[in-house]
């Protein structure tokens, strides 16, 4: 086990190199250089070339990476010109809330796809099983923005039940304000659970038709001890898997979800930043968020290997 | 077991629901009476604090949201929707002039600083120091112009600064162009280059200014000490920063020493980030947290609803004007571009009525020529009030059947009669080159783009093909470049502006940026003699009869080609009150707001 | 010992074949995506509009005789336009679903394939690729090139082939395992040789699986591309450029403008997910034994 640790560790860490060079390499592939983006159409030549020189963006490639690497192992992300902020500053705001968003979301998420996926891999091809498909189908097929406006348009600007925006302010704020909330919650469990109650339920469906499952109920034993005991831990052991190689799909999700909701997150930073160039914001938000990935994917891993000892031999081969 | 689950849910969200929507309501039935929320627009930018801001940091909103709140310029230009100096609020009576009118002569009131300490002619002269040395990375900057154009500047008493120019020019152009910049920075809190340092008199050395001013650009970069750094804490305006987060979510607390005339009745204002319009239009629709916000152009027909909800809503024009530009350097459409009767064909072929009917849904006004028609103002001739290139597809058509093209309704028009007589094409143009353009505009605004849909239809008519190109601002800014036409950077034909040129910081509608020769902005490389003669006349002419022939002269030359520009519409609870008419320049006054 | 030969492959897809339209949603699904498809590509065939001319005057018209689906607001048949828009979504969307399918299968079938360091390797560029999320990806392209229809392929592309690179990686290495593989390598036939003619060839089923599931998401991203001021440019239509312009008129009570574009777009996405749903229940391996 301690030497799958490790392996998967130093895996993780090449990973995370080979990001950050991928990375670093597509946002410098512009041929003018940043300066000009940055500066906009009224610069002189001489403001662009002392621009350059004080950011280091005239150097060679290999030489701007590496001072960018030591200047991050400092925990100093860059400077936003366009937001006039320190990166790390900016992400020290924008993270939290986003991990609020994505946290609440997928716990609901997995809280509903979870015994909805199982009712649907039990009962399969039921009236149950087809209408709930009918539903999760609907809404893994329209795109999150239209939902959320939708429930805006309900629940927010006819009905009057809820806030039409998310709460601003630091967490605190938003904790003690939770209404606002619900709404951009809402929206991003349900685009996050239809997805994942298919999986669940195909992963049940599975389970149910594996060999131990027909030798328990060919001995007679009651056919929900046999759902509940045996086909539960099976059938989530990939669910955990799951969760970590979404990640970054429901990261895409929030983006899009903060966006309707005004909620100033890194999705909505980093689109922000996608549309005024503005690297050292594009480049921090990606590597904050791929070490988060990495780093969840690899503790994903160890659970799906904890929860399944068989597997632990082939997860450790890969 | 599992739908157990699921049918708890509901009762739940309902619960929380009930117990947030008592608060929710409340906050917007009972509203605040000591404070204000403005909606900013979306995807404001971040504020920057310090005075002298920064190329990279600047944008019209900075002004006028954020630091015109702290620290007032000595001429304060925009009263009460009018573009036109206030005499209320500046710090200064007008500018006299001496000696021959080479020296302007400034006059401050008595205004104080925040800690008490009297506004003098040595924290002009400070931030005159700091300018000199800081120029190349100052956002007002041009070349030729302040601070380059005055020889000197002395202070003869406290109340008094003398500012000689290297000339005699127009007192409008100096008073809107260069006076206006000046900006009091208190001397003696701020004369230092180093934290804990004693204020003494740095500037006045270039090599002790130059160390102040990358102090103070330095503390400037720190936006998250805006609230806390002591430096900012002295303040001239009515308002004082108590918080400051995430680059644009601000709130003002009032200053309770201001020294101007007009004390704020609130005691703070915050201004509140939205991502898109629409998440900003949810907002107001809900009636949720917003006192001073606006409406998207889309949702004009909102108008009624809002009202509705307690609104009073107003249209507001901005002091600028918009156009497309022609890049006459372009190898392959340069020499088509340069010949006036096709720009004037096309300039009929600008539906401005149609384009603000449609897709501004109403709300827009027309372009006529340099000088904006709306909003009022002092500098708009009778002429240039009027469109010269009525909207006429016979008309555009017929200029070029003259000219030497054939046209083809819904096809393509080509040159038939190349050369360089009379009937003919024009110098350059082959046989058989076709009108195609490609027209590159910033994507994401639909008013804009349905604008460009129905232009490229219209231009179809006569056979004329546009290629639509929306891209993200920042790439059109990019791609607008000044070239020659040899260089790869002079591929772009003609870019759409949504707003193309605002006239601030430098508010005289005049044109040299835009349409001399050699002005900074003039990407298109427009060059013509007699417009660089009218332009200069407007900065030395003290007649009023230079601003007429400059427009005049421009409006029919069609350097650009005149567009439609978007109005917006503000949004405002009918019980706050002194938030109208609107600023020609989004200037907020809310020292004069005032809760009934 | 007989070598794999053509007659159990034709069985097993004719036994796939009748799994596939014994369930009844996987059918509905095909049949409702032949409707569709029929519906944008013959469609305008029958129903002339011109989508390319705008005509003010005659915008945001409610649906009557002469617009079914009423007018947008540049004076545009909505019908027509949902017919020429489903073009674009669908062909950019099969277009990069087949390349990065074939793409990732290629590169997943080599790295599972080859096993060891070299699988190790390959398999961590995948990884650190897919730990960024893939609106971000797109963004960034987005942003700095233009966005025709050929940078949205190339774009929807480079982020979906990590997935079936994965997916086929992972069959590769069981069927490193095989016999028939096993022989082919004692037989001196080269790697390449042993990859394509035989490795690949057994994961077409899953191949044709994740193909059609990527189509479906490449639809869905397409639309919140067009959200977010990334889509393709005008005049070209797409529902999801639809959609979101529509929605900007959410409160004046235009609803053709929001609801035609947005139910083509579930009504597509959810019949593709049927049938891409029955195909993997067709061919997955129970069925065949």
């Amino acid at each position: 086990m301690t030497g799958f640790l490790v392996r998967r560790a130093l895996q993780a860490v090449f990973v995370l190199i080979v990001v950050t060079v991928v990375v670093f390499l597509l946002l410098h592939a512009l041929p003018e250089g940043p300066a000009r983006a940055i500066l906009g159409p009224r610069a002189t030549p001489a403001m662009l070339q002392a621009f350059n020189h004080a950011n280091g963006f005239d150097r060679p490639l290999p030489v701007q990476y590496f001072r960018w690497l030591v200047r991050v192992l400092h925990g100093d992300l860059g400077f936003s010109y366009k937001r006039n902020d320190s990166v790390t500053h900016l992400l020290a705001t924008a993270v939290p809330r986003t991990l609020l968003l994505v946290g609440l979301s997928t716990v609901l998420a997995v809280l509903v796809a979870v015994p909805v996926g199982l009712l649907q891999g039990a009962r399969r091809n039921s009236a149950v099983d087809h209408t709930l498909t009918a539903v999760t189908f609907t809404l893994y097929s329209m795109p999150a923005f239209w939902l959320g406006l939708l429930l805006v348009d309900v629940f927010a600007v006819r009905l009057h039940w809820l806030p039409p925006e998310a709460p601003s302010g630091g967490i605190v704020d938003i904790l003690l304000h939770p209404s606002g909330l619900i709404l951009p919650v809402v929206t991003l469990a349900l685009v996050t659970l239809a997805s994942f109650s298919r999986y669940v339920r195909a992963s049940t469906v599975e389970q149910l038709e594996q060999d131990y499952v027909r030798t328990a109920r060919a001995k007679g034993l009651p056919p929900n001890q046999v759902v509940r005991y045996h086909v539960l831990r099976n059938a989530l052991s990939p669910v955990v898997s799951l969760l970590g190689l979404s990640l970054p799909w429901i990261l895409g999700g929030s983006l899009v979800v903060e966006a309707v909701f005004n909620f100033p997150g890194t999705g909505f930073l980093f689109w922000n930043a996608a549309q005024g160039q503005d690297y050292p914001v594009m480049l921090g938000i990606v590597l904050v968020v791929a070490v988060g990935t990495v780093i969840g994917s690899l503790l994903a891993d160890l659970g799906y290997a904890a929860l399944d000892p068989r597997l632990r031999d082939e997860v450790g081969q890969s | 077991m599992k739908l157990k689950a699921l049918s708890l849910l509901i009762p739940a969200v309902l619960l929380l629901a009930a117990c947030s929507s008592g608060s929710s309501t409340s906050a917007s039935q009972s509203p605040q009476k000591t404070s204000a929320v403005v909606a900013e627009p979306a995807n404001a930018p971040a504020y920057y604090i310090f005075p002298l801001t920064p190329l990279n940091n600047y944008n019209g909103l900075n002004d006028s949201y954020f630091q015109y709140l702290i620290y007032r310029p000595v001429y304060w230009i925009g009263d009460h929707g009018k573009v036109r100096i206030n005499d209320t609020i500046s710090l200064a009576d007008k500018p006299t002039y001496t000696n021959g009118g080479k020296t302007a002569v400034v006059k401050l009131r008595n205004y104080k600083w925040s800690d008490g300490t009297p506004i003098t002619s040595r924290d002009v002269l400070f931030f005159w120091n700091l300018l000199k040395v800081a120029k190349n990375n100052w956002a007002g900057y041009v070349p030729g112009e302040f601070p380059d154009n005055v020889t000197s500047v002395t202070t003869p008493d406290a109340q008094t600064i003398d500012f000689t120019f290297n000339k005699v020019y127009n007192p409008d152009w100096i008073l809107y162009n260069e006076l206006s910049q000046l900006s009091p920075m208190p001397q003696h809190v701020w004369d230092i280059s180093a934290a804990g340092q004693k204020p003494s008199n740095l500037d006045e050395t270039p090599a002790g200014a130059k160390a102040v001013y990358n102090y103070l650009i330095k503390q400037g970069n720190d936006a998250g000490t805006y609230a806390t750094n002591p430096l900012w804490k002295v303040v001239s305006g009515p308002w004082k920063v108590q918080s400051f987060a995430n680059g644009n979510e601000v709130t003002f607390v009032a200053n309770p020493n201001y020294s101007g005339p007009i004390k704020p009745t609130l005691k703070t204002v915050t201004l509140a980030p939205f991502t898109s319009d629409t998440a900003e239009f949810n907002v107001l629709a809900a009636n949720g947290n917003i006192d001073y916000g606006y409406v998207p152009p889309q949702e004009g027909s909102q108008i009624s609803r809002i009202n509705g909800l307690g609104f009073t809503t107003t249209r507001a024009t901005t002091w600028s004007i918009n156009y497309m530009v022609p890049n006459f350097n372009n190898p392959t459409v340069g020499p088509i571009l340069q010949q006036l009767y096709v720009r004037q064909a096309l300039e009929h072929l600008i539906d401005q009525n149609g384009w603000i009917k449609g897709p501004l849904s109403g709300f827009g006004r027309p372009t006529y020529g340099p000088v904006p028609t709306f909003p009022d103002n002092p500098f708009v001739d009778a002429q240039n009030k009027s469109n010269a290139f009525p909207f006429s597809v016979s008309q555009a058509s017929a200029l070029l059947t003259q000219n030497g093209w054939t046209v083809k309704a819904n096809g393509t028009t080509t040159c038939s009669h190349p050369g360089t007589g009379a009937g003919q094409c024009g110098k350059g143009i082959a046989n058989g080159a076709p009108l195609t353009f490609k027209v590159e505009y910033a994507s994401g605004l639909g008013a804009l783009d349905n604008a460009m849909q129905a232009e490229k239809s219209i231009f179809s008519e006569v056979g004329i093909t546009l290629n639509l190109i929306p891209e993200p601002l920042n790439t059109v800014n990019a791609n607008e470049v000044k070239c020659t036409s040899n260089q790869k950077s002079c591929s772009w034909q003609l870019v759409q502006g949504d707003l193309a040129w605002t006239f601030q910081p430098n508010y005289y509608p005049e044109g040299s940026l835009m349409f001399g020769t050699n002005g900074c902005c003039n990407a298109g490389s427009y060059n013509d003699a007699r417009a660089n003669e009218l332009i200069a006349a407007t900065h030395t002419s003290t007649s009023p009869s230079a601003m007429v022939t400059y427009q005049d002269y421009l409006q029919k030359q069609l350097p650009v080609l005149w567009t439609p520009k978007a109005e917006s519409i503000t949004a405002v609870r009918s019980s706050l009150t002194g938030t109208q008419p609107d600023d020609p320049f989004s200037n907020l006054y809310p020292e004069e707001w005032r809760w009934k | 010992m007989s070598t794999p030969t053509q007659s159990p492959r034709r069985a097993r897809i004719a036994d796939a074949t009748a799994a596939f339209f014994d369930n009844r949603l996987a059918t509905i699904g095909l049949v409702v995506l032949v409707l569709v498809t029929l519906f944008c590509f013959v469609g305008p065939l029958i129903w002339h509009t011109d989508q390319v001319h705008t005509n003010l005057f005659g915008a945001l018209q409610p649906p009557g005789r002469e617009h079914p689906l009423g007018t947008d607001d540049l004076g545009r048949d909505v019908l027509g336009r949902l017919m020429v828009g489903g073009r674009i979504s669908l062909i950019v969307g099969v277009i990069a679903a087949v390349v990065a399918t074939t793409v990732g299968a290629l590169y997943g079938s080599l790295a599972g394939y080859a096993g060891g360091t070299i699988d190790a390797a390959m398999m961590r560029v995948v990884d650190a690729i897919i730990s960024i999320p893939t609106l971000f990806i797109i963004l960034f392209i987005a942003s700095l090139a233009p966005p025709t229809v050929t940078t949205l392929i190339v774009a929807i592309t480079v982020t979906s082939w990590l997935v079936p690179a994965r997916i086929i990686r992972g069959e590769a290495l069981t069927l490193r395992r095989l016999d028939f593989v096993r022989l082919v390598k004692t037989m001196g036939g080269g790697s390449v040789r042993a990859v394509t003619r035989h490795v690949l060839p057994n994961t077409v089923s899953t191949m044709a699986v994740n193909a059609t599931f990527q189509v479906a998401d490449a639809i869905l991203l397409i639309a919140t591309l067009s959200f977010l001021g990334l889509g393709p440019r005008p005049p070209a239509a797409n529902w999801g450029g639809m959609l979101s312009g529509g929605l900007q008129y959410e409160y004046s009570g235009y609803w053709w403008m929001i609801y035609p574009a947005g139910i083509a777009i579930i009504v597509t996405v959810m019949s593709i997910n049927l049938v891409g749903d029955g195909l993997r229940d067709a061919l997955s391996p129970k069925s065949a034994s």
